[in-house]
């Protein structure tokens, strides 16, 4: 998956603490914000705002996580590993890493999997994953650039077909 | 939009009464009248100042216009470059011979108009057959009476042969 | 603005929306809903994706999979294997002509591969009817830049820098119209967008209104400031009522948030503008026409000079452009004239926008780089002549070009190279054309539109149209002279010669240059009285293959005249007194057993 440069490939952990009411009443806001007037530093504020949206679309995240989804994934609780995921990105603000799932890795006792993949660098695959795990693995590789080696079982190929 | 049919005079004043809104003044009543009557026309050109002429002139010079009442379904068959090299003409005869009109026609009992167009812009699904708004991509000449059917019951008296 | 996992795109241009688009769209969100994804998916209506033949389309981001003609049933499955499981499903994947992979991603298939997306780089990537989302991929960033950083002077000195020309037809350098209309001392000044695309077989406007509406918007405020308009007009014919939707939703938009109206983004600018439509006339493409059809008028042209520069709209200065033009400005001021300069040839800059349609086995709308060429479009985009059939010609420029032959397919595409060849770029439809489309039937063609939509003003474009036809159709019909072929090329000379308008000037263009390409093919129509395509009714009669047909009675059943004898399991026959040549048996029968037979012997009618 192509993965563009960004300027910055290691960023500072977005926005730390205070992110967590502040960014949900920013969802919130966006959805019903009053229309008015727009100045110039506004059209940068929306562009910010909807830099997500670049992301998804043009399949240019920093990052991307993919969690594996196969019968054994979701039995063994892949869909609370996304529900994390996903909502640690929320808390976090984070925008510019792509999610996406993908089928059975063919290491079932293992699962909850994840595999992480930063631009050129080779992707990490985690196990046994909790929903706390994940939500480190965001924090610490995806963001902070540093793998996570106690959950991580090997650096290796995953790709969506 | 036959539900909420405005008169005439309410359509020229949604325009301002202005000169250069003829041709929106009479796409508007074309699209709630159905066609420009000789009297609609008459109360335009007296509310925009204008000689009848003119305005017969523009109601005259454009396609989208008709001066006799349409019929209750229009069907439009697109005669564009991509329509007819992939056939278009062969699906307007078909629509001619059950019909049994020609295009700018519309059938003794007043249902169905035929009208041909030179492009829609969608000619990658050609050729293309718009019957009241809805597009029918891909058409073929079996396809055709399908298509009617889903609009036009023709008495029995006037069924064409088929 | 709410982060989801994936987005799923559907297409919902007017293509997609006839095979029924919304109808997946809303099973889409229905699936998604039930499956309890709401949160992490999310579904929306895009402009025209471009390939069209293939509606109706959903990609998915970010993973790129391109899913194409999807049917209401196909959902539940598709949710459920690849946004639940992760596994894309191949199924409904594309699979190219003559290939038995699918291809899964959008950016490996053929068709998108080769495009070069600038004025189309919004198409199936945002909702056309949500500002944000244009802003979000730095919509209205270049009029910020040209309103508070750039003078009227530095921003036509961009335009004409980059080299950018008028995309409707003619190819007139875009800054040298706008430094007419900018020096002009006369006020008010006006601005036009002509989205009168009347070309038939050319739809890169409608896509582009509908697709990406404010970019439109966005060119045209730059334009105003260039140029000094505070009022502008955008005239879309009747034809496209989707595109007028958009763009009235657009222009609501904008107006709200303070992008067009007074004092724009605080600037001090003002600019506002109305959306004129169309009433079905060819001609009020061509400029003076359209601008007398603004005014409320009949849409006939007028002498020129003076230019719109100097007196347009209501006898003032007016700037008049078409969509994509429009369009591409803002890619411009955004970029840099330098970076849209170094794209394409020395004459023709950046990319351009071609409809590729007609007997082409991927049929849509494709962005290149202008100099590519023809055969890369055809066979490399295109992907070449369905059912194995053989390539003829490409007719390129509507009713205004002409009819590029086999042996031209190296050509270059540019301004330059298509006039020299006989057609001209026009506003870039491409029609291709197989061995079974007769050259004269498509002169007649044109030249049945040209007569239908020719004003009248002029007697040699009425009458020379008119005549011309007559001639074509007599051709057609077993009934053509030696002499026609002189006489048909003086007619074009004279209309061309003698018109005062584009239209007139450059109608016999399909004409001659079909017979500067296809002369033999007029001479078998004439001294042989035969169609060597098979099309012309009159020369052709439809006969059963005997060694080909099963007696499957399918066409005996689709002949509307029961022209066709034959029980089942027994060769049928059709009889030629009772048949009227509608084609209804030769689409109906599964086995290639109908042909239509062109031989000179023919005589009957």
């Amino acid at each position: 998956m192509a993965m563009p440069a960004k300027k910055s490939v290691v960023k500072k952990p977005a926005k730390p603490k205070a992110a967590k009411p502040k960014a949900k009443s920013a969802a919130k806001a966006a959805a019903s914000e009053p229309i008015k007037k727009l100045r110039i530093q506004d059209l940068e504020r929306i562009r910010d705002k909807a830099r997500s949206l670049a992301t998804i679309r043009n399949s240019e995240g920093r990052a991307k996580v993919t969690v594996h989804m196969g019968t054994c994934g979701i039995a063994a609780g892949a869909r609370d590993i996304m529900d994390a995921l996903l909502d640690e990105m929320r808390k976090r603000d984070v925008n510019d890493v792509i999610v996406t799932t993908s089928g059975c890795a063919g290491f079932c006792n293992r699962e909850p999997m994840a595999t992480v993949e930063i631009k050129d660098q080779p992707p990490v695959k985690y196990v046994d994953l909790t929903p706390d795990k994940i939500r480190k693995i965001l924090a610490e590789h995806v963001l902070g650039g540093q793998i996570v080696a106690k959950c991580a079982l090997a650096v290796g190929s995953e790709t969506l077909y | 939009m036959a539900d909420k049919k405005q008169d005439v005079p309410t359509i020229i004043r949604k325009h301002k009464s202005l000169k250069k809104n003829l041709v929106a003044i009479l796409l508007d009543i074309q699209a709630q009248h159905n066609y420009l009557s000789p009297e609609s026309l008459r109360v335009v050109a007296d509310a925009l100042r204008m000689p009848l002429i003119d305005v017969l002139g523009v109601a005259t010079f454009y396609r989208a216009f008709s001066l006799t009442p349409r019929g209750e379904h229009t069907c439009l068959v697109c005669m564009g470059t991509a329509c007819h090299v992939r056939g278009g003409p062969k699906i307007l005869e078909e629509f001619e011979r059950r019909l049994e009109i020609e295009p700018g026609q519309t059938t003794k009992d007043g249902q169905v108009t035929l009208e041909t167009v030179a492009c829609l812009g969608c000619c990658a699904i050609g050729p293309v057959v718009v019957v009241d708004g809805e597009y029918h991509g891909h058409a073929t000449i079996r396809r055709v009476g399908k298509i009617l059917e889903k609009y036009y019951k023709p008495s029995p008296s006037d069924s064409p042969a088929s | 603005m709410k982060q989801h996992r994936t987005h799923l795109l559907v297409c919902a241009g007017t293509g997609c929306v006839s095979c029924g688009s919304f109808k997946i769209k809303e099973a889409l969100e229905q699936e998604v809903l039930k499956r309890n994804l709401q949160d992490e998916v999310l579904v929306i209506a895009t402009g025209c994706n471009g390939f069209c033949e293939r509606g109706p389309i959903l990609l998915v981001q970010p993973d790129g999979v391109f899913y194409q003609k999807l049917t209401v049933e196909d959902i539940p499955r598709l949710v459920e294997e690849h946004l639940l499981k992760g596994r894309p499903v191949k199924k409904l994947m594309y699979v190219p002509p003559a290939k038995k992979e699918p291809i899964p991603k959008m950016k490996d298939i053929e068709f998108f591969k080769h495009q070069r997306l600038i004025v189309l780089r919004n198409r199936g990537r945002i909702d056309p009817e949500k500002i944000e989302e244009y802003i979000g991929f730095d919509g209205y960033e270049a009029m910020a830049k040209a309103l508070t950083k750039m003078t009227p002077e530095e921003i036509v000195a961009e335009i004409t820098a980059s080299g950018l020309r008028g995309r409707g037809g003619a190819g007139f350098p875009t800054g040298k119209k706008w430094e007419a209309c900018r020096r002009e001392k006369a006020t008010p000044k006006y601005l036009i967008c002509n989205g009168d695309e009347g070309d038939p077989g050319a739809f890169m406007d409608r896509s582009v209104l509908e697709a990406d509406p404010h970019a439109v918007l966005e060119g045209m405020i730059i334009g105003a400031k260039a140029i000094g308009a505070a009022k502008g007009f955008i005239y879309i014919r009747n034809e496209y009522p989707l595109a007028l939707q958009r763009m009235e939703i657009a222009i609501g938009q904008a107006r709200a948030y303070g992008l067009l109206g007074d004092d724009i983004l605080g600037t001090g600018f003002d600019f506002d503008l109305e959306i004129v439509q169309g009433a079905g006339a060819f001609v009020s493409g061509e400029e003076s026409a359209l601008m007398a059809s603004v005014e409320g008028r009949i849409a006939m042209p007028r002498q020129r000079p003076p230019y719109p520069a100097q007196k347009g709209l209501w006898g003032k200065p007016t700037t008049i452009n078409n969509v994509e033009t429009w369009a591409t400005v803002p890619n411009i001021i955004r970029r840099g004239a330098e970076w849209f300069a170094g794209l394409g040839t020395a004459t023709s800059k950046g990319t351009k926008i071609f409809s590729l349609v007609g007997k082409i086995n991927n049929t849509g709308l494709v962005e290149v780089p202008m100099g590519i060429s023809l055969k890369d479009i055809v066979y490399g985009i295109g992907g070449g002549i369905p059912n194995g059939r053989e390539f003829k010609a490409v007719q390129i420029g509507g009713p205004s070009g002409g009819c590029i032959p086999r042996k031209l397919l190296d050509l270059p595409v540019d301004y330059e190279s298509l006039t020299e060849a006989g057609a001209m770029m026009g506003s870039g439809g491409m029609i291709v054309m197989d061995d079974k489309t007769c050259m004269v039937d498509v002169a007649k063609y044109f030249m049945n539109f040209l007569r239908d939509e020719s004003c009248g003003k002029c007697v040699s474009c009425r009458e020379g149209t008119q005549r011309m036809w007559e001639i074509l159709k007599d051709i057609t019909e077993g009934k053509g002279k030696e002499s026609d072929l002189d006489l048909l090329e003086e007619l074009a000379q004279t209309c061309k010669d003698a018109s005062m308008c584009g239209l007139g000037q450059t109608a016999a263009n399909p004409v001659l240059s079909t017979l500067r390409h296809f002369r033999h093919e007029y001479e078998a129509h004439i001294t042989d009285k035969r169609c060597p395509a098979g099309v012309c009714k009159a020369l052709i009669r439809y006969l059963v293959i005997a060694e080909k047909c099963t007696g499957c009675l399918s066409c005996k059943n689709a002949c509307p005249t029961q022209a066709i004898k034959g029980t089942r399991a027994d060769i049928h026959s059709i009889d030629q007194s009772k048949c009227i040549k509608c084609g209804a048996c030769l689409e109906a029968c599964h086995f290639d057993a109908i042909e239509t037979r062109r031989d000179e012997a023919i005589q009957i009618i």
